[in-house]
């Protein structure tokens, strides 16, 4: 825990600290400016996986870390990695370091920032006020990252107004902060308005790239292209919105452009796996496939030792030599899969079977496609909740390619019923149907699907009017057994739960159940404007428990 | 491209001139070293004159290498600024560590006036470098004080901060003053330490916009006791 801001002179007695840097000089001297400063339980790690592996034995208070690292992961991917897993809480802070003040615009405003960014060289005077500040201002921040790690977003944003009014010296960063919980609320429109009065004071990089995000979230993709084609001009290097424009694009059918963009991005910044892959998406899409066997080569390669590489990866490549009619080195991909995940979970087994049907299916190894296609679906009906619904599609995609009609019918089933709300999803399923011939049973199975869907939210929701809030808690609980994903149930679930306790009084099991659902569709992709009324529902009945 | 920079100067000059001027904090930097092994028993003055002497040769090359990068940079187009709401108040604080032990060593004071809720949106890194800067020119001039001040500077378009650098020392020459003023930055022999580090300043400053409104820096003899002052202004 960050020191208490008390009169006791500052120090950094009791607080575990972690350098990473690859010169063993470095090292001592950065050990060196944090003795005089107090410190007493500094560990120090070589390389990235070294690093990693010391958070994991003991969660640091302070960590600095070089963004150079020599050949393994840099300090960018440390980061990204520890706050992945957990290791970083909201009290403890990340200092990447570096040679030039670049860096921060190249890799600054994505997902994962750190703390602070500090330039060589500094002296000890400087880095220990630079410390002393970041945990005042972490303790200033502290009850607006509670709010918004608990997913109390109208809360977070009314702490922040309130923080605004009281004069608080951070002024743009408690707007930023406030334009982030807005749009985890998915409440757009009013997030537009922020950043748009934010830019009327200032034209600040994060609220040019927010104003692109939530006009992409409304579906106004010439606007959200506008909007960060200016917020590049004149930065050339400021990836993150490099990333959102090439989005825009391929929302916007120009699949040209996104590739494009994403090839100036990756430039900038070569050892994000998630830009390499959507680059990759984008050249295939594009026809362009030796673009695209050089992403996906780059995703295998970092990816060896990252957690954001997946078996999926190899099909993926393997998708792009069957497209150039490659199948020799398509096939060799297989065994070069199974021996980068020796000791796989039912995840990763499953993704494995996934490719290895595909990947037969596509070089005309009809049998052994359809083996692996078999073992895939056991895989599926044993652990559902294994493949998301990506995968789930991808899957029936080569169902229906080995003309497993049943299979395929199955899987976009299950796809379409967790997802009855969603058009894009939907529009997705059409598809298949009609690459497999069955486009007028498809239509049905859609319908009756959502028909299926619609009438049981409508019982519960009628039960619920009429006063049996029992019966309709018990209904909703158990189609979210089967259907954790559906955000109507969901949301339903949560406001006949709400509803029971305003009736029958507030009790904590039935309150955590109810945040456990809005929580699990906090993420889904549908923007849906109850969401946060019955957040701000559940607070008040977390008040008045007390 | 051209190979001038926007202010009328050869970027070869400005390189060459940075390169001579490197040497010399090089040489400096080994001699020192040199002494410090040879007479481990020397009396507590000198160790203190040549610790000084280290730290401010250490900080005047990474300042040139800064400013040598920077106006690189612009030149080729590429200068962008990282860009962020900073409380000015610690910038100050940081460059007042940086350059404290010098001036105090020169029995010089070093004050500090600034509200501490002042909030510049700026490149600090870029901004400690302008700052320092004018800190190493005071450090040369002044004779007892030094003040750092910082205060809220309002424009059309919105707020901004003035940052300033006052000393108690003759004042800025009034050549150097006229050359400014026209918008020579390198004046004298083509790009000396004073010039090139104007240069440097006046770019950074320029750089930082908001609202049509550009940053700007502005020398004059208003310090204390009409010693020199040095003033750069955020928008």
């Amino acid at each position: 825990m960050p020191a208490p801001l008390t009169d006791k002179p500052w120090s950094l007695k009791g607080l575990h600290i972690l350098i990473v840097d690859d010169y063993a000089q470095l090292r001592s001297m950065l050990r060196e400016m944090l003795l005089a400063s107090g410190a007493d339980d500094i560990v120090a790690a070589r390389n990235g996986e070294d690093a990693l592996a010391a958070m994991a034995e003991q969660k640091p208070d302070i960590v600095l870390c070089d963004y150079h690292l020599g050949d393994g992961k840099d300090g960018q991917q440390v980061l990204e990695e520890a706050r992945e897993h957990d290791w970083l809480p909201y009290s403890s802070i990340f200092i990447l370091i570096s040679a030039e003040n670049t860096v921060k615009m190249v890799m600054g405003v994505v997902e994962h920032e750190p703390d602070a960014y500090l330039t060589k060289p500094f002296t000890r005077g400087v880095l220990q006020a630079r410390l002393r500040r970041l945990q005042e201002k972490k303790a200033r921040f502290a009850g607006i990252a509670r709010a918004v790690e608990r997913g109390e977003y109208l809360k977070a944003c009314a702490l922040c107004d309130e923080a605004v009014k009281q004069g608080d010296r951070y002024q743009f960063d408690l707007m930023r902060l406030k334009g982030d919980a807005l749009q985890r609320a998915r409440d757009y429109v009013a997030a537009e308005a922020h950043y748009r009065a934010v830019l009327e004071q200032r034209e600040l990089s994060w609220a040019q790239l927010g104003l692109g995000q939530v006009l992409y979230h409304q579906q106004r993709h010439a606007e959200a292209i506008e909007v960060l084609q200016q917020a590049i001009e004149g930065r050339a290097n400021f990836v993150a919105a490099h990333d959102w424009l090439a989005r825009a694009q391929q929302a916007a059918g120009d699949w040209t452009a996104s590739e494009a963009t994403l090839n100036q991005a990756v430039e900038l910044s070569p050892k994000n796996l998630r830009r390499q892959k959507a680059l990759g998406r984008a050249a295939i899409k594009n026809g362009h496939l030796a673009a695209a066997e050089t992403a996906f080569r780059t995703v295998l390669r970092e990816g060896r030792h990252s957690i954001f590489g997946a078996p999926a990866d190899y099909g993926e490549l393997a998708e792009v030599y069957l497209q150039a009619d490659n199948a020799t080195e398509a096939g060799k991909l297989l065994g070069r899969m199974r021996r980068a995940y020796p000791e796989a979970d039912s995840s990763a087994e499953l993704q494995m079977a996934i490719v290895e049907g595909q990947v037969h299916t596509g070089m005309g190894n009809k049998e052994q496609g359809a083996r692996a296609m078999k073992q895939a679906l056991a895989l599926f009906e044993q652990h559902p909740e294994a493949l998301n619904r990506e995968e789930a599609m991808s899957l029936a995609q080569t169902c229906v390619r080995l003309g497993q009609a049943d299979s395929a019918t199955a899987l976009i089933q299950h796809v379409v019923r967790a997802n009855h709300e969603d058009e894009a999803m939907l529009a997705r399923a059409r598809e298949l149907f009609a690459e497999a011939g069955m486009s007028e049973q498809g239509e049905e199975i859609i319908s009756a699907e959502r028909k299926a869907m619609i009438q049981l939210n409508n019982e519960a929701v009628i039960l619920a009017k009429k006063g049996q809030l029992r019966e309709s808690v018990s209904m909703l609980l158990k189609a979210a057994q089967v259907m954790p994903e559906n955000v109507a149930i969901n949301l339903n679930a949560a406001q006949s739960m709400l509803m029971l306790m305003k009736q029958d009084g507030a009790n904590w099991p039935l309150l955590r159940q109810v945040q456990d659902m809005l929580r699990r569709v906090s993420g889904a992709a549908a923007s849906n404007e109850r969401y946060p009324k019955l957040l701000a529902m559940a607070q008040s009945v977390e008040r008045s428990l007390g | 491209m051209s190979t001038r920079a926007a202010d009328g100067l050869e970027l070869s000059t400005v390189l060459a001139s940075s390169i001579h001027d490197m040497k010399n904090s090089l040489s400096l930097v080994l001699q020192t070293v040199d002494a410090l092994d040879e007479s481990a028993e020397a009396p507590v003055a000198t160790r203190r004159q040549r610790y000084h002497s280290l730290r401010h040769e250490a900080l005047r090359l990474n300042r040139q290498l800064l400013q040598l990068l920077t106006l690189y940079r612009a030149q080729e187009q590429r200068l962008t600024l990282a860009s962020e709401e900073y409380p000015v108040a610690d910038l100050l604080e940081d460059c007042a560590l940086e350059y404290g032990p010098a001036l105090a060593d020169r029995g010089i004071e070093i004050s500090r006036d600034c509200a501490p809720d002042l909030m510049a949106c700026c490149d600090p890194d870029l901004i400690a470098g302008v700052i320092g800067n004018a800190l190493n020119n005071a450090l040369r001039f002044a004779r007892r004080r030094v003040c750092l001040a910082a205060g809220s500077w309002t424009y059309a378009g919105g707020n901004g901060a003035c940052l300033s650098v006052s000393d108690d020392g003759p004042g800025f020459p009034e050549a150097t003053l006229k050359a400014l003023r026209e918008g020579r930055h390198a004046a004298g022999e083509g790009a000396s330490d004073t010039g090139l580090g104007l240069l440097f300043c006046a770019r950074v400053a320029a750089e930082h916009r908001n609202r049509g409104q550009s940053g700007r820096i502005v020398c004059d003899n208003g310090g204390l006791a009409g010693g020199g002052r040095f003033r750069l202004y955020l928008p």
